[in-house]
């Protein structure tokens, strides 16, 4: 009797072992299954993503032609501007931005403000959108996040994040430009009144509070 | 049947055996006697597995009594081995998921203890295994659940982030403890299977559906649905076990406490006992002592067993016996009674009895007895838990299908469902009466109170009158000769020599004092010839050719003496409350003989007590109006029932008891047997015959009337407690089962969720013990 107890237990903690095993060679399915869905999106709508690399380097995403995700198709070639969320400044400018003040993760022009990011080198020239974009993910996991309450997956930048949608044919965001709040407003910006952004308060997954600039984009 | 028969010493002249002989002849014709049997039953772990033992065996052909307890896990059976055996009992009770060993003797019950312990120390063990393991499962659940409370976790296993290794941790972490609790999937599903469903099932059930789902949840993830990282499950199935067994495990340990009176008990034996062999002292094994061995028990030792002392005197602490604090002078002729504490002299013993002969071991039996037996208000709570399980999964069954129904998804329907299984675990319900018994038979057995039983002790709360019996009870018991008047030609020598030696043979209290008198005078008695006891008046013997009638005044008037000549004396000694004994000799009267009685010096204050609890007292005795109430006065009684003939104690009782009253009969003598079988309890002064010991509900072990104001109020404590215990138990459930259904829900209200369920269960059960045990700081209120 006390054979079989034995021989049992080493059996479950071998199947144990075995489907950790097994299931750690695909345990990360944030990272498995994102580019899946961003894929789908600029596959299914095809006119988001402007193929701009054989003059600047870059895929450019938009929905409005305003507001736009630069996406690098080669970081060794883009220096610190692998990605680049690039929006109009005016609006920011009426909310009382002082460009002269915006530290590292912005840059800014007379007509438009660049939230920017620096992933790298990267493993070289890329072919598509897709691709490109998760380079940034290769060079560095923490920047991919999954928001469950939106469904949504997101690239981090230094001071903003673009999200998609897991599955655009349930969300009604299935794009969307996120610019923080808090270090625009510690430069006097007021937040809460910028033409064309939403001021949202979110819950981060760590449960604490985040202010955030929303712009989101239902495809359908 | 002679093993049936009472151990008495008793005479003819003053026991009516009749009602004895109807019950052995009663046995007899019923061709065979069925055989008690005592099992430990493992496996046992709520009021729904009692029960289900208990309908088992019931069930069996040639089984004719089955009560099983569930806090002792013993099962008392009376079957015929005729139609049915041991072994085929035992079989049927495995086959309904339980084992059953028979209990046999002391050293099995040793080995039963043992076994209970290494069971404790095993549940600790997996208790302690599960908490190890569902800690971080809580803990990691717990960071996703409510992230306000910010708790650290590594990045890797964030929920949002990483939700696949979120669930797969929290999957091996579970399996750990599913396999601690296993125990509650073997027996649970096991009883699901033979058609009685028990608390086990319950839980296997609830916590199992959840592990599942957890599974289930854990596949969804990995094929790319992460919404089920929200509610994986696993945390609820891996801490209600933990719960569960934690409360099961605290359970236990209490219920070992409610047994300490027991183990207190036990303890007082020695292991070893010292006997002189050959003039050389060898110490032996207490199991090897043997009757008639001579023991030599040194000061500060312990009296292994019970004996004679045949050299040395000392004074002997019987404290954990009796509950009386002075030492008691010893002698040689005095008796030692095993379990004892000699205080000071060197004594030697003879061996009378050893085993489980001695008085401690049928002390330790009667009281294992006691706890073993349900009362009767046990049996609301049986038949309730009997039909619970089955119920709940019904409620629990319908409520998800409705909430399902009704358009919630899968994690709202699971909570419903694994909720309103996990808080109707019925073990509250199945504890509140046998713990409280427990507690309540052991705190008395400690204050030298034997109640044996749970319908005992429920019956004795009931009581609201008492009636004492005077002479052993109200009064020592030994009374002495005080007066002779004489009336015909014998001096006073010739009258007492002739009455002595006709009342040599009897045991009544005045004859002794009779004989006493007459030893201390020096004479010399002469053996009487057709000694005739007349129950209830007196004795008819022959001495030295003359035909002596000694007795009561009724006994004169069925012989025709004429007593006119005594009958102012008779008034005056009675008036002042002597025991009148008429002597006839050749059928004229000789004389008159008184003796007095000393009132116990506690009786009085313990009519007062039991005045104080509402108690309505009454003196019964053979002695006239007269006499009795002298010693009535003397102790506050105000209602006598005086020449009462001893055959009649029985129906004065029965006749208080057709007045819709509750009677106790408080006794001490053989002739008190049948009216303490009468009462609705019979209390024995333990320092009585066996006869009236085996015939009562409650022994008082020190001989201290006090001690039936102290039983009544233990009782009334003990049946208060349990009702106490039945009234949180039903509420609990009662309250649980609907808020654990979603109906606040419906309000607006919160949702159960089932580690609050699991938790709450848990503790139902440990306030329960917890409230009993609270009996053992059980005092009596002194005046």
């Amino acid at each position: 009797m006390k054979k079989m107890r034995k021989l049992s237990l080493v059996f479950i903690i071998t199947l144990m072992t075995a489907v950790i095993l097994t299931a750690c060679a695909g345990t990360d399915v944030v990272l498995k299954y994102s580019p899946g869905s961003f894929d789908t999106i600029v596959k299914t709508f095809p006119e988001l993503v402007t193929d701009n690399t054989l003059k600047d380097h870059y895929y450019y995403l938009s929905v409005d032609g305003e507001t736009t995700l630069k996406i690098s198709h080669d970081y060794d070639l883009t220096g610190g501007d692998d990605l680049v969320i690039q929006t109009p400044i005016a609006p920011f400018i009426s909310a009382g931005l002082d460009v002269t003040k915006l530290g590292e993760g912005y840059k800014a022009d007379g007509t438009t403000l660049y939230l920017t990011a620096d992933y790298g080198k990267g493993t070289g020239m890329k072919n598509t959108a897709t691709d490109s974009l998760f380079e940034s993910v290769k060079a560095d996991r923490s920047s991919l996040t999954y928001h469950q309450l939106l469904d949504h997956y997101g690239i981090k930048l230094l001071k903003g994040k673009f999200e998609f949608a897991k599955d655009y044919t349930t969300n009604d965001k299935d794009l969307v430009f996120v610019i923080a709040a808090k270090p625009l407003a510690e430069l006097g910006v007021d937040v809460q009144n910028i033409d064309g952004w939403l001021f949202k308060t979110m819950k981060d997954t760590d449960g604490s509070d985040i202010d955030v600039l929303l712009k989101p984009y239902d495809l359908k | 049947m002679a093993d049936n028969k009472l151990d008495t010493n008793f005479t003819n002249r003053s026991l009516d055996t009749d009602f004895i002989n109807k019950d052995l002849d009663t046995n007899t014709i019923n061709s065979e006697t069925p055989k008690m049997v005592e099992l430990s039953i493992g496996g046992m772990t709520c009021s729904a597995c009692s029960a289900a033992v208990e309908r088992t065996t019931k069930k069996l052909p040639g089984v004719s009594s089955s009560s099983v307890n569930l806090t002792t896990n013993r099962a008392t059976l009376e079957y015929l081995p005729s139609v049915i055996k041991l072994s085929e009992i035992k079989a049927a009770i495995d086959k309904a998921g339980y084992s059953a060993t028979e209990i046999e003797g002391e050293k099995q019950a040793d080995q039963e203890q043992e076994r209970r312990d290494l069971e404790v120390r095993t549940m600790k063990r997996r208790v302690l295994v599960a908490a190890i393991f569902s800690s971080p499962v809580l803990y990691i659940a717990l960071s996703h659940m409510i992230p306000q409370l910010k708790l650290p976790i590594p990045y890797f296993m964030g929920s949002h982030d990483f939700p696949l290794i979120f669930a797969l941790v929290q999957f091996v972490l579970t399996i750990p403890v599913m396999l601690a609790g296993s125990r509650f999937f073997t027996v649970g599903l096991k009883t699901l299977v033979k058609g009685s469903p028990n608390m086990d099932t319950l839980v296997a059930i609830g916590t199992g559906s959840a592990f599942l789902y957890g599974i289930f949840a854990t596949v969804k993830i990995y094929l790319g649905d992460f919404s089920f990282a929200q509610s994986l499950y696993f945390e609820s199935a891996a801490v209600v076990i933990t719960l569960v067994m934690l409360g099961k495990y605290l359970e236990a340990v209490s219920k070992g406490k409610t047994s300490e009176a027991i183990k207190k008990l036990m303890n007082l034996k020695p292991k070893t006992a010292i006997i002189i062999k050959n003039g050389i002292e060898l110490e032996v094994n207490l199991d090897e002592v043997a009757v008639g061995d001579i023991v030599l028990v040194r000061p500060g030792s312990v009296i292994p067993v019970d004996g004679i002392i045949v050299e040395g005197m000392s004074s002997v602490d019987e404290s954990m016996l009796t509950g009386e604090s002075l030492p008691v002078e010893k002698q040689p002729g005095s008796t030692v009674t095993g379990g004892s504490i000699n205080s000071e002299g060197l004594i030697r013993f003879r061996a009378e009895k050893v085993g489980a002969d001695t008085a401690l071991s049928k002390i330790i039996k009667l009281v294992q007895d006691a706890q073993g037996k349900k009362a009767p208000i046990a049996k609301l709570a049986d038949i309730v838990s009997g039909y619970f399980v089955p119920i709940v999964l019904g409620i629990a069954a319908i409520s998800a299908i409705a909430w399902a129904i009704s358009g919630k998804d899968v994690n709202f329907v699971l909570t419903i469902f694994v909720s309103i299984l996990v808080i109707a675990c019925p073990c509250a319900l199945g504890l509140a009466t046998p713990t409280a018994i427990m507690v309540g038979t052991g705190k008395g057995a400690e204050m030298g109170i034997l109640i044996k039983g749970g319908e005992a002790l429920e019956a004795t709360h009931k009581i609201r009158t008492v009636v004492l019996d005077k002479t052993g009870t109200i009064t020592e018991g030994k009374p002495v000769l005080t007066d002779i008047r004489l009336y015909g030609e014998l001096d006073e020598e010739e009258t007492l020599t002739l009455c002595a030696s006709a009342e040599s043979g009897s045991e009544h209290p005045v004859a002794r004092a009779i004989v006493e008198s007459a030893r201390n005078r020096g004479l010399r008695l002469i053996d009487p010839i057709g000694f005739k006891a007349v129950p209830g008046r007196g004795i008819d013997a022959m001495v030295k050719g003359s035909r002596i009638l000694a007795g009561n005044i009724k006994l004169m008037k069925e012989n025709t003496i004429d007593i006119v000549s005594s009958e102012k004396d008779a008034l005056d000694l009675s008036l002042s409350g002597r025991t009148l004994m008429y002597v006839a000799v050749d059928g004229k009267l000789a004389a008159l003989m008184a003796a007095a009685d000393t009132v116990r010096p506690t009786s009085r204050e313990a009519v007062s007590r039991l005045k104080d609890l509402g108690i309505s007292v009454i003196m019964i005795t053979g002695d006239n109006q007269n006499t009795a109430a002298v010693i009535a006065k003397e102790v506050g009684i105000e209602r006598v029932l005086a020449d009462v003939l001893p055959e009649d104690k029985a129906s004065e009782v029965k006749k208080l008891q057709e007045s819709g009253q509750k009677v106790a009969m408080v006794g001490d003598g053989i002739n008190d047997a049948p009216a303490l079988v009468q009462a609705d309890i019979g209390m024995a002064i333990g320092t009585g015959t066996d006869v009236a010991v085996e015939s009562a509900d409650v022994v008082l072990m020190r001989g201290d009337l006090n001690e039936v104001a102290s039983a009544i109020a233990l009782s009334r404590a003990t049946i208060r407690n349990i009702k106490q215990n039945l009234f949180w138990a039903f509420i609990y459930n009662l309250a649980g089962i609907p808020v654990a259904a979603g109906v606040l829900y419906i309000f607006g209200g919160p949702l159960l969720n089932p580690i609050i369920a699991g938790g709450a269960m848990a503790m139902s059960s440990v306030s329960v013990v917890s409230n009993a045990l609270r009996l053992r700081r059980f005092k009596i209120k002194q005046n």
